[in-house]
C-alpha cells in the first residue's frame, strides 16, 4: 500500500463569530458596504448558512442571495445572486466583484428600493477560528479512511470547506490536495473535489467521500491480490473467489444504479 | 447535580470530547460570573446551570451576586428601558448612585480571578475597581441594545470599552466599540426541569390543574410580566382569533427580584383579560420549572409576541419541544427562527393573528416546523455549545498556544 511522506493531520476547527457593527438596510446600503467590508465576511456570509443550518436544504448559496429574496422581497435580483456559485470564481474578491456588480446593476435600472424592517437588517459578521488536531492522522489511504470515519463534523468542514478560503483556489479542499499530491490518487482526489458542499450536508459529504475511498481500498487490495497470481488460470479462479472482486462488483453496481 | 457526561446523549460522544479537549487548554485557570440576581429571568438560570459545568470541565468558575438594593434596581430597571430604546435619561443623581453601588460592591466582592465575566449592565461599572492587568474581563450583554436611548449608551460606553472584548447576543445588537465584539447566543439545558422530556400523564395533569382543557387548542406565551413582552397586544390577537377559532389563551409568568414593575404589568393584563375564562393568566414562582416544561408541552401553539427583546429562550424552549412557534422579529428571535423554515416571524397583532389561524388549520405545516426548530436548537443553542463558546472567547483574549492556532477566516493556508 501507498505510503505519504507528509502525513495528513485531521484538524478540527471551532469559530466564535465577530460583529462589525455594520448593517444595512436597502440594496445601496449593502452594496456600500459589501465593496469595502474585510473579505472574512464575505466568505462568512457564504458558507455560514452551510455549517450552522446544515440540517435544511440550503435554497440559497449566501446570506446575500437569501437576504435580498427574502428579506428584502427583490425576487429577480435574488434569483441572480442565488445563481452564483463561489466555486465558480477564482477569488473572495473575484466573487465579491461579482455580487456587488450584480446589485449596482440592478440599482440602475429600477427607481424603487425596498426597507428590510427593523430587526431584518443584514449584519455584516465575521469569525475567528481556533483550530486544534484532533490527535488522528494518515499516511496511507486506509488510515486516511478509519480516521475520517472517527472525527468530528467540524474537522470535515475544517478540511472540506474552510480551506478553501486560505488557497487561491476555492475549487479544491485538503482531502484532495493531499490525496493528489502526497499519496498520488489523482483521480479519487477530483472526485472529491467535484462534491458540490451545498448539495449534501456535513455528514452527507463524509459518507460520500467514504464510498470514494471504500471503492478505491477495494481497488488497491484486488491488485495486490492479482499481482500475487502467477497465471492466466490462477487470476481468473481468484477473481471468481476473492470477497473483494464481489464487494467491489456490488458496490460498482449500487454506483451504478444510483446515479441511473 | 447534572454530570456533564450525561450530555453525550443529545450532543453525540465525539462532540462531549473535543469540549473536554478544548477546555483542557485552560486548566488552572480560575473564572467568575457577576450578575445581579440570583433567580428569575434567563441570566441567572444560565449561570446556574453552567457554573458546575465549567467546574466539571476543570475551569474553576464561581458565580457571585452583585448586591443592591431597591433604589439601585430601580435604576438599573430604568436604564433596562432606556438600552431598548425607551425615551428619557438618567438623572446626575442617579448616574452617581448606579456608579457608588458598583463602587462599594468591587471593594467586597473578590475578583482577583483570572477571567472576570460581568453580565449586563447592572455591574457593568466593576470595571473601574479592576487592578490586575493580566486579568481580562468580558463584558457579556444580554439586552437588546439594537437601538439603545443615546444618553443611556453614552453613559455606558467609557466603561464598555474597558473590558478586554464584548458579548452579544445577537448581530443586531453590535455596536461602534473599539473592543472585539463576539457574538454569543444564549441557550437552554436539554437536561433541566425546564427542558428534559416529561410523562404525556404529568402533562395532562399540569394542564388540568390550571383549568386548561385539553381537547381546545392551547396557545401560550410563557414571559415575564413586562410591557415589552406586549401581554396586551396578545390578548388582542387571540381575540381576533377567537372570533374563528375556539381557543385558550394562557398567559404565563413568574418576576424577577431586580424588576420592580412586574406587578404593575400583571394588574394590567388581569384587568385586560376579565370576563374571558379561556383566558389564563397564571403567576408563577420561582422554581416552577416543571410546570412551564410541562405547558410547554401540552400547548399547540407558543408565541413570544415581545416588542424588544435580548434573545427570547422562551422561543428556544418552545422550538426545543418541537412546537411550532410564532414570535416577533426582534432581538435574538431572527437567529432562532428562519421564517417559514424553523417557526414564523410576525411585525404585528395582526400579523399574530393571522398566522395562529393558519397553523391551527394547518397542522401538517405546524409539524415541520416545529421538527425543524428542534434540530435547529439541538445544532446551535443548546448549554453545552454557550459553554464551548465561553471557553472559546477565553481562549481569544489570552491566546495561549500549544497545538492551537487562531486564525482569521482568510489567514493564508500553511500546514
Amino acid at each position: 500500500m501507498t505510503q505519504a511522506q507528509k502525513p495528513f493531520v485531521f484538524k478540527t476547527v471551532d469559530t466564535l463569530v465577530e460583529l462589525t457593527g455594520l448593517k444595512a438596510r436597502n440594496l445601496g446600503e449593502l452594496l456600500e458596504i459589501l465593496r469595502t467590508v474585510d473579505r472574512s465576511s464575505i466568505y462568512y456570509h457564504t458558507y455560514h448558512l452551510f455549517r450552522q443550518y446544515h440540517f435544511l436544504t440550503p435554497n440559497f448559496p449566501s446570506d446575500f442571495a437569501y437576504w435580498v429574496s427574502e428579506i428584502l422581497q427583490e425576487k429577480a435580483l435574488g434569483e441572480k445572486l442565488t445563481s452564483l456559485d463561489f466555486r465558480d470564481f477564482g477569488s473572495i474578491e473575484a466573487y465579491r466583484e461579482k455580487i456587488a456588480g450584480t446589485i449596482a446593476r440592478h440599482l440602475e435600472t429600477t427607481s424603487h428600493s425596498n426597507q428590510a424592517k427593523e430587526g431584518l437588517e443584514f449584519h455584516f459578521c465575521s469569525s475567528k477560528s481556533i483550530v486544534f488536531t484532533t490527535g488522528h492522522q494518515a499516511r496511507t489511504l486506509e488510515e486516511f479512511e478509519r480516521s475520517l470515519r472517527k472525527v468530528d463534523l467540524s474537522s470535515i468542514y475544517y478540511h472540506f470547506i474552510e480551506f478553501r478560503a486560505r488557497v487561491k483556489n476555492p475549487l479544491t479542499n485538503e482531502f484532495s490536495e493531499w490525496l493528489d499530491k502526497e499519496l498520488l490518487f489523482p483521480k479519487l482526489a477530483e472526485q472529491i473535489r467535484a462534491l458540490d458542499p451545498f448539495a449534501y450536508s456535513l455528514d452527507g459529504i463524509r459518507e460520500k467521500i467514504l464510498t470514494y475511498l471504500a471503492r478505491e481500498l477495494y481497488k488497491d487490495r484486488l491488485k495486490n491480490v492479482l499481482s500475487a497470481q502467477r497465471t492466466a488460470t490462477n487470476i481468473a479462479e481468484t477473481l471468481q473467489q476473492n470477497k473483494y472482486f464481489r464487494k467491489l462488483k456490488s458496490l460498482l453496481k449500487k454506483d451504478h444504479d444510483k446515479n441511473n | 447535580m447534572i454530570r456533564i457526561t450525561e450530555y453525550a446523549k443529545i450532543i453525540g460522544k465525539q462532540d462531549l470530547e473535543m469540549l473536554f479537549k478544548i477546555s483542557s487548554q485552560l486548566s488552572g485557570y480560575r473564572v467568575k460570573m457577576i450578575n445581579s440576581t440570583k433567580a428569575g429571568g434567563g441570566v441567572a438560570e444560565i449561570l446556574q446551570r453552567m457554573t458546575p459545568l465549567l467546574n466539571q470541565l476543570g475551569i474553576q468558575t464561581k458565580w457571585e451576586i452583585m448586591p443592591g438594593e431597591n433604589n439601585f434596581f430601580q435604576i438599573t430597571k430604568k436604564m433596562f428601558n432606556l438600552l431598548h430604546g425607551a425615551p428619557g435619561g438618567l438623572s446626575p443623581q442617579e448616574k452617581e448612585h448606579f456608579l457608588k453601588v458598583n463602587q462599594d460592591s468591587s471593594e467586597h466582592l473578590n475578583l482577583e480571578e483570572d477571567f472576570i465575566f460581568i453580565h449586563d449592565h447592572q455591574p457593568a461599572a466593576l470595571i473601574e475597581g479592576r487592578n490586575a492587568s493580566e486579568q481580562k474581563w468580558i463584558w457579556r450583554c444580554h439586552s437588546d441594545v439594537s437601538s439603545p436611548n443615546k444618553e443611556v449608551w453614552e453613559f455606558l460606553l467609557p466603561l464598555v470599552e474597558k473590558y478586554d472584548c464584548s458579548v452579544f447576543s445577537s448581530p443586531a445588537f453590535a455596536q461602534s466599540l473599539r473592543i472585539p465584539q463576539y457574538l454569543i447566543p444564549p441557550s437552554i439545558d436539554p437536561l433541566s426541569e425546564k427542558n428534559k422530556s416529561l410523562e404525556s400523564e404529568y402533562v395532562k395533569a399540569i394542564l388540568e390543574k390550571h383549568g386548561l382543557d385539553i381537547d381546545r387548542p392551547i396557545l401560550t406565551q410563557i414571559s415575564r410580566f413586562d410591557k415589552l413582552k406586549d401581554p396586551l397586544g396578545l390578548i388582542e390577537a387571540y381575540k381576533m382569533v377567537k372570533k374563528s377559532i375556539d381557543c385558550q389563551l394562557v398567559l404565563c409568568g413568574g418576576g424577577a427580584t431586580d424588576d420592580p414593575e412586574g406587578e404593575l404589568v400583571l394588574n394590567e393584563v388581569k384587568e385586560k383579560a376579565r370576563g374571558d375564562k379561556d383566558i389564563h393568566v397564571l403567576y408563577l414562582v420561582p422554581g416552577s420549572d416543571l410546570e412551564v416544561n410541562a405547558l410547554q408541552r401540552g400547548s399547540t401553539i407558543i408565541i413570544q409576541k415581545s416588542l424588544r427583546e435580548g434573545f427570547a429562550l422562551t422561543v428556544t424552549e418552545g422550538l426545543w419541544k418541537r412546537k411550532p412557534v410564532i414570535a416577533s422579529a426582534v432581538g435574538g428571535i431572527p437567529m432562532q427562527i428562519i421564517h417559514n423554515q424553523t417557526g414564523i416571524l410576525v411585525h404585528s397583532i395582526e400579523g399574530t393573528a393571522h398566522q395562529i389561524k393558519y397553523l391551527l388549520t394547518h397542522p401538517e405545516v405546524a409539524q415541520r416546523l416545529g421538527v425543524n426548530g428542534y434540530q435547529h436548537v439541538l445544532n446551535n443553542f443548546l448549554i453545552t455549545r454557550h459553554v464551548r463558546d465561553y471557553i472559546l472567547t477565553m481562549l481569544l483574549t489570552i491566546r495561549k498556544r500549544s497545538d492551537t492556532a487562531y486564525l482569521d477566516l482568510t489567514t493564508p493556508y500553511k500546514n
